[in-house]
């Protein structure tokens, strides 16, 4: 009698009605096409015609207004987006109907002017409060800091934010005159003004993010969202990190969908039975086989696929073994050090983390599998240093608590527990010689970290002497020279003490 | 033998050696024109100036740049 007491309270009991669905991406990175990862086990993730379909199915199935936002790095990454300077991806955010989308810092690879005629192609806004010219210590024009979009009867104030580290992270020469203040006092203008239009609420679209595991998050958005509550802030989508980010702060929801397109945030505005409202936040990865994939996606892959089929097929090498890209030293790292020191040639390679961009599968690897691996076209450049200089360098390498580079033709021992700044106590080159302070060795990297990217300020003052190769064509070059099929180097280069 | 190369958005097969100069003209010789009275550049993919001499490699992308937007006077188009 209980049982069918409750049974019937249970189900007289309004269900959970979701009152706004915001479906978001980030780091799109060009991923116009579905390809399998080493975790999908074969399964093939993404592409626009699946994360279309996807989401025109998330959005009917929860009939409810739906926006959907993305936070930022839509362009640099692919062939498919790369040889049309992004167009084919800006085509396929309209497709996907997106409302409003963060500049990344990557979105500024190809300079200022590209990403203007980018923009013009947009049918959705592109915002970033925290962009500043620095002659006229406003906006540029072409950088809106908030837009008000329209789902059903809500009206949402979208705020756009783009990470500091965008500074030292893009090229010099395409941020030259551009100021990317940093946290909530940045958007303090842009928060006034969304305010002061009413909206039913207000989300933040940002190009900056965290790192989760099982205890916590950490990283600048967490950072960002200690600063504000969720009386400014409904929601917030975040990025930069590539990573998968469900967490709360302050009241205010952070949710960022890994990268390329492999999955989807879905956060939902939910009427609870008792008539409060919350979010109930999650993120879905992407199976292009379990999706209808949108016809129109489909087409604009195939209106591209001429363009760079002849090459994007190649097969430039053949893998043995997975070759994962991860956090600190490892062996795909230390192949492309490799290949820059080879190229050059050099006594040293170095090769910053950042710039490594993919994981290679074993098997045939291809020109455009390479492409996707350094997408950015950097040249390889020589430098002549002193050994008192490469040692700078590579304490810079390890200001993250772990080496955020890759060295080649060199042995490092570091001490994480000595002061920021001189953890390294020894380096040695393979013939096992100590580097000399006072000695030059020539340095191969990329043009963009000789000219100071990456924070390698220090390496500015040097004249950066051209090898004519990009880093793509130096690691074609490399990996046709290697024993196929290829393995890649075996051993550390960064060796961890303490003393 | 030739090697496929991206000039704006068409990709043009060029033989080894080709400059990039050469390469351009290859894909449109009437934009190419505009390199020769400075009304146009070169830039690389990242939209830095280039070398028109510059030896290209399958698979490089130039961007024959317009200067329309703005005058004379050598600025960075992308600064």
């Amino acid at each position: 009698m209980l049982t069918s007491l409750v049974l019937a309270a249970v189900l007289t009991l309004p269900a959970d009605s979701i009152l706004l669905r915001v479906l978001t991406i980030n780091d799109f990175h060009g991923a116009l096409e579905t390809r399998g990862y080493g975790w999908s086990n074969g399964r093939p993730i993404g592409g626009i015609a699946a994360v279309k379909g996807m989401m025109d199915s998330l959005a009917a199935a929860c009939h409810c207004p739906s926006i959907r936002l993305d936070a930022g790095d839509q362009l640099q990454g692919t062939l498919t987006s790369n040889l049309v300077a992004g167009r084919s991806t800006v085509e396929a955010m309209n497709l996907l109907g997106l409302h409003a989308a963060a500049i990344g810092n990557h979105e500024l690879d190809w300079g200022v002017d590209t990403l203007v005629a980018r923009i013009g192609e947009a049918r959705y806004p592109w915002l970033a409060a925290n962009i500043i010219d620095s002659t006229t210590g406003k906006q540029p024009p072409w950088a809106k800091a908030f837009a008000i979009v329209t789902a059903g009867p809500y009206r949402i104030g979208v705020i756009g934010y783009i990470t500091p580290a965008t500074k030292t992270i893009v090229m010099d020469r395409h941020v030259h005159g551009l100021l990317f203040p940093e946290g909530k006092a940045a958007m303090a203008g842009a928060l006034a003004e969304v305010k002061a239009a009413r909206p039913d609420f207000t989300m933040l679209v940002a190009h900056e993010g965290a790192f989760c595991d099982s205890l916590a998050c950490t990283g600048e958005i967490i950072d960002l969202a200690k600063q504000t509550d969720s009386t400014e802030f409904d929601l917030i989508v975040a990025g930069h990190t590539h990573t998968l980010i469900n967490t709360t702060v302050n009241g205010v929801p952070i949710v960022s969908a890994r990268s390329s397109g492999t999955a989807v945030g879905i956060a939902d505005l939910v009427l609870a039975g008792e008539g409060t409202r919350r979010w109930r936040v999650r993120v879905e990865t992407v199976y292009a086989d379990a999706v209808r994939p949108d016809a129109a996606g489909v087409a604009l892959v195939e209106r591209y696929r001429p363009l760079i089929d002849r090459l994007a097929k190649q097969v430039v090498v053949r893998l043995r073994d997975t070759l994962l890209a991860e956090r600190g030293e490892y062996p795909l790292g230390n192949l492309i050090a490799d290949a820059q020191r080879g190229a050059a040639p050099a006594d040293v390679g170095l090769m910053n983390n950042g710039g490594i961009r993919r994981a290679l599968l074993p098997g045939p690897i291809t020109y455009a599998d390479l492409f996707e691996l350094q997408p950015f076209g950097n040249n390889i450049v020589r430098l002549s240093i002193p050994g008192r200089e490469l040692k700078r360098v590579l304490e810079h390498s390890l200001l993250g608590g772990a080496p955020n580079a890759h060295v080649s033709g060199l042995k490092v021992r570091y001490d994480p527990t000595r002061p920021v700044g001189d953890q390294v106590v020894e380096i040695r080159k393979l013939d096992g010689t100590r580097i000399d302070p006072k000695r030059l060795y020539v340095l191969a990297l990329t043009d963009f970290l000789a000219g100071g990217g990456g924070g390698y300020a220090m390496l500015r003052q040097y004249r950066q002497i051209r090898t004519g190769k990009t880093d793509l064509e130096a690691m074609i070059a490399w990996v046709q020279r290697l024993r196929q099929p290829i393995r890649a180097p075996v051993g550390t280069r960064w060796i961890r003490v303490t003393q | 033998m030739t090697v496929p190369v991206f000039v704006n958005d068409r990709c043009v097969s060029v033989a080894p050696g080709t400059t990039a100069h050469a390469a351009a003209v290859a894909a449109d010789p009437a934009l190419a024109e505009s390199l020769g009275d400075g009304r146009a550049h070169l830039t690389d993919g990242r939209g830095i100036r280039m070398d028109p001499l510059a030896i290209v490699g399958a698979g490089a992308i130039i961007r024959v740049v317009k200067s329309a937007r703005r005058a004379a006077g050598g600025a960075d188009v992308d600064a």
